[in-house]
């Protein structure tokens, strides 16, 4: 992740460096052979898993013959919206993209749909469904569902949790709470100690859980957090407290949070197949440029609950490979 | 005058966490699940597929029988099946009872009897599309909505007629990621059920009949909840 956002920073430096030994005269038509722009625009790469959900896009509009860059938007979508300007003006022909704000990604959208350029969006919905050419979301509501069921089999249905919730501007986060809510809300003899929102981020949940275990200490029996990352960061918590009692759930698919599963050490988690979303996206990207027009609004990913029993399924982001992929209907 | 204003236009307004999207949109999901139920569900029933020959057909290649009898949603490795049937209860427990089929005892299945989670029933038929709703919110209030309608309608009455020798005739919803599970029956969500209950050939209780939709006399078998009513 480093090394890319090196490569993110230094570019306009390398553009400039170019620039400067280039021999004065006519401008250069292009060649032939430039290759056609994709621009991949993900919320944050603060964050393992995005970092796979840009990379793997990024990787499959290269092999699909386009140049692809990636911009991280950093949560803030002020940034995400001069990245749409820049991306804009610099000739993309199609854009991949993962939402910072459910509503407050519309305008960009549209704007990008204004100028003629798709936008495909991956993993985070926005809240309209005439902006995108096609929107490729993770079922969190159902994956959710299916973690809370897990949750009640492996917690029982007596005990204490706390909720750690994502970005609140976010419908995923509110999907996931609301899944495993369903569940967990029919069982009176489970009680949520408190909930807060910890915006998916691993440093803020660390914080929270620290917090948390200053407040309910031994009470808390179970944590269930909106994503691997804040995940990360209440096992991060728990650990150095010495709570290894506490059973701990997250959601995502992260390959740490996996192997932690493996080892027993995180109970369960969802798998959300960043990386089969991802080459969704560009590829739709690639067959709307060929000419291509009518996607589904909105294509759904089922999300499979990773526990110690089927953690041998999966691996990298996914199932592995002698396991069938997602395959598109 | 002040505290006029202020009650009027709070500083600070508190809104619940839980608060819906379905709520602020305007959507009904009540209504919109009870609309599904009558237009898009039962209509479906008539084309459920036999459950023998899709268990049969399952174990054959999963694949193939997704494909031909089968439906998936979006990108997933899991498949949905509505299927009928008709067997012998053989065990009632306290969340499921287990069902030998009619034609081959050796085969069973599982006809879940408890809480309802989930959005294969919304699914199943693949009247709903995904983007009929801006905000996927809805689209998970309407599942919600949907699996009550299933335990009101159909999981209540069940567990309350079922008895071990009875007989069942039902149309269920089941889902198969990848290959069936090993060593144990197939898991479904009944949609309908009609149950005759065992008792010794001259006094055997009769199926549970009650006049179709159009009010003509005609006994049409029904699932148990006709017996309460529309249930909704």
């Amino acid at each position: 992740m480093n090394r890319l956002i090196c490569l993110l920073c230094l570019s306009p430096l390398l553009t400039l460096a170019a620039g400067g030994c280039t021999k004065p005269g006519p401008a250069p038509t292009a060649p032939a052979s430039v290759k056609p722009k994709v621009a991949v625009i993900i919320s944050t790469l603060n964050n393992p898993w995005f970092v796979v959900l840009g990379e793997t896009a990024k990787a499959r509009a290269e092999e699909l013959g386009y140049d692809a860059t990636i911009f991280n938007s950093e949560n803030d979508t002020a940034k995400e919206a001069s990245h749409f300007e820049n991306v804009l003006a610099g000739g993309s022909q199609a854009i991949l993209f993962n939402a910072t704000d459910s509503d407050g990604s519309i305008a960009n959208v549209r704007k990008a749909k204004a100028a003629g350029v798709p936008v495909f969006c991956i993993d985070r919905e926005i809240n309209a469904t005439d902006a995108a050419a096609a929107q490729i979301l993770s079922d969190n509501h159902g994956g959710c569902v299916a973690l809370g069921q897990y949750f009640i089999e492996t917690v029982g249905e007596q005990g204490n949790y706390v909720e750690i919730m994502g970005y609140l501007g976010d419908n995923n986060t509110h999907n996931r709470s609301k899944g495993f809510h369903e569940v967990v809300d029919n069982y009176p003899g489970v009680k949520m100690l408190s909930q807060q929102a910890a915006d998916f981020d691993r440093a803020k949940a660390l914080e929270v859980m620290e917090t948390l275990l200053q407040k309910h200490g031994a009470a808390i029996n179970a944590v269930f957090c909106g994503n691997d990352a804040m995940a990360m960061g209440a096992y991060q918590a728990l650990a150095a407290a010495g709570r290894d009692d506490v059973k701990l759930f997250g959601f995502d698919g992260a390959d740490e949070v996996v192997k932690l599963v493996a080892a027993r050490k995180i109970a369960a988690t969802g798998m959300q197949f960043p990386k089969t979303m991802a080459r969704q996206a560009a590829e739709y990207a690639d067959e709307w440029i060929k000419g291509k027009r009518d996607f589904p609004q909105k294509v759904p990913v089922a999300v499979e609950v990773v526990t110690p029993e089927t953690v041998g399924q999966y691996g990298d982001y996914g199932a592995k490979e002698e396991e069938r992929a997602p395959t598109a209907q | 005058m002040l505290a006029a204003v202020l009650w009027r236009f709070p500083l600070v307004r508190l809104k619940r966490l839980d608060t819906t999207a379905a709520v602020a949109s305007g959507f009904d999901p009540r209504a919109e699940a009870a609309r599904f139920w009558s237009a898009d569900l039962e209509p479906a029933f008539t084309g459920a597929a036999d459950v023998r020959e899709t268990l049969a057909r399952i174990s054959r290649d999963p694949s193939e029988a997704c494909r031909a009898v089968g439906r998936s949603v979006g990108l997933s490795r899991s498949c949905l099946y509505l299927v009928r049937g008709r067997g012998t209860i053989v065990e009632v427990g306290p969340a499921e009872c287990r069902v030998t089929l009619d034609g081959d005892p050796g085969e069973a299945v599982v006809l879940a009897t408890g809480l309802v989670f989930g959005s294969a029933v919304r699914d199943i038929t693949g009247t709903i599309d995904p983007a009929s709703r801006t905000d996927s919110r809805d689209l998970a209030e309407l599942s919600n909505e949907i699996n009550h309608l299933v335990h009101r309608k159909v999981i209540v009455p069940l567990t309350a007629a079922a008895t071990v020798g009875g007989t069942i005739e039902f149309v269920a919803c089941g889902q198969v990621q990848g290959k069936l599970p090993a060593g144990r029956p197939w898991k479904l969500l009944p949609l309908r059920a009609l149950v005759t209950s065992a008792a010794p050939a001259s006094d055997a209780t009769p199926p549970v009949v009650a006049p179709d939709r159009a009010g003509s006399d005609r006994a049409a078998p029904v699932s148990p909840a006709a017996v309460e009513g529309d249930g909704a």
